[in-house]
């Protein structure tokens, strides 16, 4: 009986032990296997910190390095108005506390008063924001309970309007402009996160950090653009602008060598630091974006293409008739009355003869000439790709009417930027190799590498006896046209060409103009393209940008050390 | 439970000789036995060198976490000084800036080089070039190419700050090394 009775007892209790320890094995499973994770996160939740890391936005440069936008760090000040106000309302102390921080920071202390008071029962809100790393110290130091700081980044433009038109700005919902938004690949640092476990008083637990993703600056974008002679061109150009009254006014230089872009200048044009300033327009760059009929100084195209088709040489004849009548019985004439003139081909140009370009047109056909226009790189985006860029336009062969025939070859029926004529001169000043625009000489990676570095190859469009041809004919123009007094730089030769644009508007010719000056220095070894473009709200002759051209192009043989030469110019006949 | 006593019987009175007093025998530990006996000096060498162990583990662990306050410290130090040397190079960037340097060339009376030289390196020839392009004369005063971070700057003066005068005066420095000296070319 006995042995039964503490047999039975032994199972109770082997059966009680088993069934604790299976109890235990289940919960044990559920804790370690079954809810590890969920348990795992939910302590590190609480012992551990998360810590944004932050990728800086790379620096955009000029080509010496001159900063034209960097990030920089701003600071938040934000409060905790339940401690500040609470129940107590405003205090005299938060009000001197308050007039203190105005003071530094010179934000308005009612209206930080007002944030303060807003919700005194919440635990956030702003009092000032985007405070600099000194008025972060000086606040820091005044040591108020209530207070706390957010640090930020923001972008500053050094150079304020220097580029500016180039370079962009950022808004609030990022890049919303120039090369800040078209090369955000390169320049968009990424966020990285770290967490870390720390101790009750703060510290990290020593090697308890763990990166989750690394933060990734941004890359350094290094310009073609040398800001200095940017700046020069720019106040150039604007005091040009203010003389004549113009409504707006662009200017390019761009390197022979490599079709690189010294300079882009828009008037008016965008302080990226003041955006609001701006008028809408002088958001991007026109020199880029607006396209315009460009008028005569295409002409140095038309003649290069028919030297380089072999139907013409510069001293080429032609009788330049006062009026060339059209079978409409419309005509095409010349911005000054004359009788027939016995003209060369360089004397077309000399004297900007619409008549004398259209009667040496019909030596070559349309089609040929049209795909001349597209091989010097019209009608197409330039390889820089700028943001709201324009293509300008060449019709359709099947829209070339007679009279589009032959007003392309003077540049009117055919829109065309800034840059792309700087291109198309770049061509001729070249020996005939038109080179890929560009603006971005490299994205530079903080680990050293560089990339997007511009194609060094370029195409050939004309003979090199054509284009040097073309060259020292508009040396001519140069030394023999109506503003060659105005252009004149001692000690150096210059090739250039003027251009009187009519400008239409809704299909019609009204009474605007767009006055274009461009050309190259020195015409005996031609280093530097200069294109200068003026919109006028009235009728008037190139002549009045002579002055203007020469400044600039004299700034830019000034700016690169150019010495002067004492070859003479080659005498090219003009009338025969 | 019985209730039957028993008496324990005498045993025969019998008279013994008096026992011989036995030998104190016993069995003789080898000297391996003897040597592998625990001794106190082996107790006292264990627990002493536990808490060798655990002093220097704590020892270890304050080391340490004095190094993670220290890491911290100069970690913050670090960004401090990061922060530090971007907020300076930002200044640096505003007061090189074109418009801060014509304006402030402007203030002090300095107006535009309108007829300048350059020497050709390779020959050493001296020329003049043909000059800028400010017919109006702006110099820094136009204000046509504006930058609303410059206008914050404050002027420069002639006058060198009294507190660097005072520095200067009360530290006796070096002579300056020539530093601008113009590129020449060499020549053999």
């Amino acid at each position: 009986m006995t042995t039964r009775r503490s047999r039975l007892r032994i199972s109770l209790a082997v059966l009680a032990v088993f069934a604790l320890v299976a109890v235990f094995v289940v919960r044990l499973v559920d804790i370690q296997v079954v809810r590890a994770d969920e348990l795992n996160s939910e302590s590190e939740g609480k012992r551990g910190q998360t810590l944004v890391t932050y990728g800086l936005r790379g620096d955009i440069v000029d080509r010496d390095g001159t900063p034209l936008a960097v990030a920089v760090e701003r600071f938040d000040v934000t409060a905790d108005p339940e401690a500040a106000v609470g129940t107590l309302g405003l205090t005299e102390k938060v009000t001197a506390d308050l007039q203190k921080i105005a003071e530094i920071t010179g934000a308005d202390p009612a209206v930080m008063a007002a944030a303060l008071t807003a919700d005194p029962a919440s635990n956030f809100a702003y009092l000032v924001q985007g405070i600099t790393l000194d008025q972060f110290d000086a606040v820091w130091d005044l040591g108020i309970p209530w207070v706390y700081f957010a640090p930020r980044h923001e972008r500053v433009y050094p150079n304020g309007q220097t580029a500016g038109n180039l370079v962009g700005f950022i808004g609030t919902d990022g890049p919303q402009a120039g090369l800040e938004l078209t090369e955000d690949a390169c320049l968009a640092g990424v966020n990285g996160e770290m967490t870390y476990e720390r101790g009750l008083d703060g510290v990290r637990i020593p090697g308890s950090e763990v990166v989750e993703t690394a933060p990734k600056d941004g890359g350094t974008l290094r310009l073609t653009i040398d800001s200095d002679l940017q700046y020069s061109i720019q106040q150039r150009m604007a005091q040009g602008a203010q003389q004549l009254g113009a409504t707006w006014a662009t200017a390019a230089v761009m390197r022979v060598s490599d079709g690189a872009l010294m300079a882009v200048t828009d008037w008016p044009t965008v302080d990226p630091n003041n955006v609001d300033a701006a008028p809408r327009t002088a958001l991007g760059s026109l020199a880029f974006s607006t396209p315009y009929e460009p008028g005569s100084i295409m002409k140095p195209i038309t003649a290069a293409m028919l030297m380089d088709a072999g139907v013409a040489t510069p001293e080429s004849r032609t009788v330049a008739p006062g009026r060339l009548y059209l079978s409409d019985g419309t005509f095409i004439k010349d911005s000054w009355a004359h009788d027939d003139l016995n003209l060369t081909l360089t004397g077309a140009l000399v004297h900007s003869s619409n008549t004398a370009t259209s009667e040496f047109s019909k030596l070559l056909d349309a089609e040929s000439r049209r795909q001349y226009l597209l091989d010097f790189g019209f009608n197409d985006f330039t390889e820089v790709g700028f943001n709201g860029e324009s293509e300008g336009w060449v019709l359709d062969l099947n829209q070339w009417d007679e009279r589009t025939n032959y007003a392309v070859q003077f540049g009117q029926a055919i829109q065309v930027t800034t840059v792309q004529m700087a291109s198309a001169y770049q061509t001729l000043a070249n020996g005939g190799v038109r080179m890929p625009v560009h603006l971005v000489e490299g994205c530079e990676w903080p680990d050293g590498t560089v990339t997007e570095t511009p194609a060094a190859e370029g195409v050939r469009v004309i003979s090199e006896q054509a284009a040097d041809d073309t060259v020292d004919m508009l040396e001519m123009v140069a030394t023999q046209g109506s503003s060659a007094d105005s252009l004149r730089i001692p000690g150096y030769r210059v090739a250039v060409k003027s251009g009187t644009a009519d400008v239409a508007e809704g299909g019609v010719y009204v009474d605007k103009n767009v006055v274009s000056y461009a050309g190259m220095v020195p015409a005996d070894d031609p280093q530097y393209v200069v294109v200068i473009s003026f919109g006028l709200p009235y009728l008037q002759l190139s002549g009045v940008i002579a002055p203007t051209w020469r400044d600039v192009a004299a700034q830019v043989l000034t700016n690169y050390r150019i010495p002067p030469t004492d070859e003479p110019v080659r005498e090219l006949p003009v009338f025969w | 439970m019985s209730n039957l006593a028993t008496a324990r019987p005498l045993s025969a009175p019998s008279i013994a000789p008096a026992p011989r007093p036995r030998p104190h025998i016993e069995i003789a530990p080898t000297r391996e036995q003897r040597r592998a006996r625990p001794k106190v000096a082996y107790a006292i060498i264990t627990i002493a060198s536990v808490l060798a162990i655990f002093g220097g583990q704590l020892m270890l662990s304050i080391v340490v976490s004095d190094g993670a306050y220290q890491l911290e410290r100069l970690e913050v130090a670090r960004k401090d000084l990061l922060r530090e040397q971007r907020a300076l190079q930002e200044k640096l960037a505003i007061a090189s800036s074109d418009q801060n340097l014509a304006t402030q060339a402007a203030g002090l009376g300095m107006v535009p080089n309108s007829t300048q030289f350059a020497i050709d390196l390779s020959s050493g020839a001296v020329f003049q070039l043909p000059g800028i392009a400010d017919p109006m004369g702006c110099g820094g005063t136009c204000n046509l190419v504006t930058n609303a971070l410059a206008t914050g700057v404050p002027p420069v003066t002639n006058a060198p700050p009294a507190q660097q005068t005072q520095q200067q005066a009360s530290t006796p420095q070096a002579p300056p090394g020539v530093v601008d000296t113009l590129p020449a070319p060499v020549t053999h």
